[in-house]
């Protein structure tokens, strides 16, 4: 009896049973165990040095040409560089479009807008007849040196203008600017445009009145609506039409090349930022408090907060501020400029710490709070930080910022 | 398939044993692990059967059987009108006997324990103008196992010999939690432990008082190699998802923590321990037992890694206990153990604790071969206890112990 009720095949399992619903774990408690003192600790990182660096000016990411002149920018011209030959099959040359056994019957070159224009402003077409191709980068070429390249007024001719008057997006979100090429406009556009022999620039350069106060913009090379110009013609053969067709040309780069805002001797001097211009500014904080720091202190709040001193920002204007850290640590603190590329340091950013933020209230904030944790973790060398204009802001907004000390808090558990 | 079930159980075991004596040095031991020696008080006399204690070598010669023991106890700590109940495996031993002339044993169970969890009330403090809210929990849990190697040896017929090496392995954990504003800043280390020791026993029947049989026997304890300690301290972080887990989505991430402090601690422990005692059997099958048990610390502690910040030194236990043995193949199949003792622990620069116990068992006989499920209660008081003073805890042990003809050769018929 006593051997089959402790037979070992029931008691194990009751064992378990027993483990598994008898385990409770209760915390001991106790008052103050610790003094708070020592866990919970903050420290002012004060501004080293500072600067203002002039890169290369970018109009942002949004792919669009600009015209006009808003916030103190000037709108000088677009350039926009088009095919050597069609997309059609098979494919034609603009050169072509000359040959005695062609007849061009039209032409017309157009650009699409999201944007609404009522304006007693003019855009004018010009073609540029340069001698040269590839008249221009649309990397690298900006108001600052244009005198690098070709004269692009001195070398243009006139070809036709729209009014910029009743322009509303239709339905599909686009309103089309069509230049439409007849009889002599048509001639000159062939004379100074198709001929690539003479002038192989192939490039466009619409020009805005100065009387347009206000931004304007038209899809780019880089949108899926980008300019294009198309082409009605006849090919004769023994006198007799063997085909009446057209064909399309594609815009392959294209640039807006803007008078920024006058880079001003106080901008210099506080934490200034413009896309137009290539304005961007480094801070670097004494960070010796944070190699104090022992190995277990955890940073747990810190914030970069800056005032904005001055801006060209309007109501619902919103302004984001990009900050990131250095690869190469920077040893000449005084302002320069890509211009002069002798006093231009390396200022390639370490992407592993990026970081954006808006202005709200007339004040950036910005947590560093990760960045200094990683400093920390011996991650990044340097401890200088690069704030620049985010590419979705307005190239045109400018914003002054003052600079404060940062206030870290840590922990150590 | 019972080694199956072991396996099982063994799995869910080591958890939760939670009592206020974890939290000094690297744990707390567990003096009775079997419910026979849970009820008696010693591991020197005679609590298995009338002349045998699984605990002590010396006295396995005194076997008829291979013998497979296992217990599990349930213990309730009570303290500052808190209690916790927890459940743990005590030992697993298997005892092989040969020829009532030698003995082989392997055993394996907990060395320390540290499962404890202490946390302080909240406070709030005042940092850079803003208030923090927080409390801090300080958790340890696992720790050390160990198995031994024994063997006994009959030298005549009143003198035996047994020694037992015991092989010191696993790992415990600390976990160091500053919660501010209910977000964990957690501090992580591990222990892993290796060390060896040596015990050895000697047993004599060759005295009589009144005709009645004395049994004396003693124990000393001897570091082969101290216990030594590898503490790897991992970097704090904040825990932003409240896993108690570093991942990738803590700060700063596991990706970005510094690797983790590896740290040797030779000669942390070296315990040193004497057993004396004495069994006088006054009737037939009844005896009373008397033990003295010293033991001693000469460990460096530098690494001091305990919730309590101290350990114990040394300690010293009187006991006092009657039993009485079933009478083997008669309807006489119940064991009986009660128990007194008195413990002194001296504790490094805090208060010395006292302890005060009474045990309690039955014993069942069940089977031909002697098999016997085993009940033991233990019911202890401690007083001077680091913060809480006193602790009073509750043992509840059960234990089976199979024997069979393992590892002796059959007749062939």
């Amino acid at each position: 009896m006593i051997r089959s009720v402790f037979n070992i095949k029931i008691f194990y399992p009751f064992l378990f049973l027993i483990l598994l619903v008898s385990c409770s774990e209760e915390t001991i408690t106790y008052s103050e165990l610790e003094n708070p003192e020592g866990t919970i600790g903050n420290f002012t990182l004060p501004l080293n040095n500072n600067k203002v660096f002039q890169d290369i000016p970018s109009l942002g990411s949004s792919p669009r040409l600009y015209f006009g002149s808003v916030k103190e920018s000037q709108n000088l011209f677009s350039l926009i560089e088009m095919t050597l030959f069609s997309g059609n099959l098979p494919p034609i040359g603009l050169v072509d479009m000359l040959a005695d056994s062609v007849q061009v019957d039209s032409a017309l070159v157009f650009f699409q807008t999201t944007d609404s224009l009522n304006s007693s402003a003019n855009l004018s077409l010009f073609s540029i007849i340069s001698d040269q191709s590839d008249i221009f980068n649309n990397d690298s070429t900006n108001f600052y040196n244009l005198d690098q390249y070709v004269d692009y007024d001195s070398n243009s001719l006139f070809l036709s203008s729209l009014s910029l008057n009743d322009i509303y997006p239709d339905s599909t979100g686009f309103d089309t600017l069509q230049f439409m090429f007849k009889n002599n406009e048509l001639d000159n556009l062939m004379t100074y445009f198709f001929d690539t022999e003479n002038y192989p620039a192939r490039t466009f350069m619409l020009k805005a009145d100065e009387g347009l106060d206000e931004l304007f913009t038209i899809q780019s090379h880089d949108s899926g609506n980008s300019p294009k110009m198309k082409v009605w013609y006849k090919i004769f053969e023994n006198e007799q039409v063997v085909s009446d067709t057209f064909a399309t040309f594609f815009s392959t780069k294209d640039i807006s090349l803007f008078n920024p805002p006058a880079i001003e001797e106080n901008d210099k001097e506080l934490i200034t930022l413009n896309s137009a211009s290539g304005l961007k500014s480094i801070l670097d904080y004494d960070l010796s408090s944070i190699d104090e720091l022992s190995r277990n202190k955890i940073i747990i709040d810190a914030n970069l907060m800056l005032d904005v001193e001055s801006s060209n920002l309007v109501e619902n204007d919103q302004f984001y501020v990009i900050i990131s850290t250095l690869q190469d640590s920077v040893s000449n603190w005084n302002y320069s400029s890509f211009i002069n590329n002798e006093n231009q340091e390396n200022y390639s950013i370490n992407s592993n710490f990026l970081i954006s933020r808006k202005i709200e209230d007339s004040q950036l904030i910005i947590p560093i709070r990760s960045f200094l944790q990683a400093y920390k973790n011996g991650l990044f060398q340097n401890s200088e930080l690069v704030l620049y204009s985010s590419a979705s802001n307005s190239p045109f907004d400018k914003i002054r910022l003052n600079f404060n000390s940062i206030e870290v808090t840590y922990v150590e558990p | 398939m019972l080694n199956r079930k072991i396996i099982i159980i063994l799995f869910f075991s080591f958890l939760f044993s939670q009592n206020a004596m974890s939290g000094y040095g690297y744990g707390s031991s567990n003096d009775h692990s079997s419910p026979m020696t849970a009820g008696l008080s010693n591991n020197l006399l005679p609590s298995f059967k009338n002349n045998v204690s699984l605990s002590n070598p010396a006295s396995w010669h005194n076997l008829f059987f291979t013998y497979l023991s296992t217990s599990v106890n349930v213990q309730e700590s009570r303290f500052d009108s808190r209690s916790s109940t927890n459940f743990d495996l005590s030992n697993f031993q298997l005892i092989v006997p040969w020829k009532q002339k030698m003995s082989f044993g392997i055993s394996v169970e907990p060395y320390l324990s540290r499962e404890l969890t202490v946390s302080d009330s909240t406070l709030s403090t005042f940092t850079n103008n803003d208030i923090f809210e927080f409390s801090r929990v300080n958790k340890s849990s696992g720790g050390p196992s160990i198995v031994k190697f024994s063997n006994g040896y009959k030298l005549n017929e009143s003198e035996s010999l047994g020694s037992s090496l015991g092989f010191v392995f696993g790992s415990s954990r600390y976990v160091k939690n500053l919660i501010i504003d209910g977000q964990s800043h957690l501090l992580q280390s591990r222990d892993f432990f290796s060390g060896s020791n040596l015990d050895i026993y000697f047993l004599t029947t060759r005295f009589k008082f009144r005709d009645r049989p004395l049994i004396l026997s003693a124990s000393i304890q001897l570091p082969l190699s101290s216990i030594d300690i590898e503490n790897e301290s991992y970097q704090a972080f904040l825990d932003e998802n409240n896993n108690n887990y570093h991942d990738s989505n803590d700060f700063p991430n596991v990706g970005q923590a510094l690797l983790p402090v590896v740290r040797n601690y030779g000669n942390e422990m070296k315990i040193n321990s004497l057993n004396l005692g004495i069994d006088y059997q006054f009737n037939s099958r009844k005896h009373v037992q008397f033990q003295f048990a010293s033991s001693k610390d000469s460990g460096e502690h530098i690494l001091n890694n305990s919730i309590f910040s101290s350990y114990i030194e040394s300690s010293e236990n009187l006991s006092l206990s009657y039993a009485k043995f079933a009478k083997p193949l008669s309807k006489d199949r119940y064991n009986f153990r009660s128990s007194i003792y008195f413990k002194n622990y001296s504790i490094k620069n805090l208060e010395n604790i006292n302890e005060v116990g009474l045990g309690l068992g039955l014993g069942v006989v069940f089977g031909v071969v002697g098999n016997q499920i085993d009940f033991g209660f233990n019911v202890s008081k401690k007083n001077g206890i680091h913060l809480v003073n006193e602790e009073m805890v509750h043992t509840f042990s059960i234990g089976i112990t199979i024997g069979d003809l393992w590892f002796v050769k059959r007749r062939e018929t």
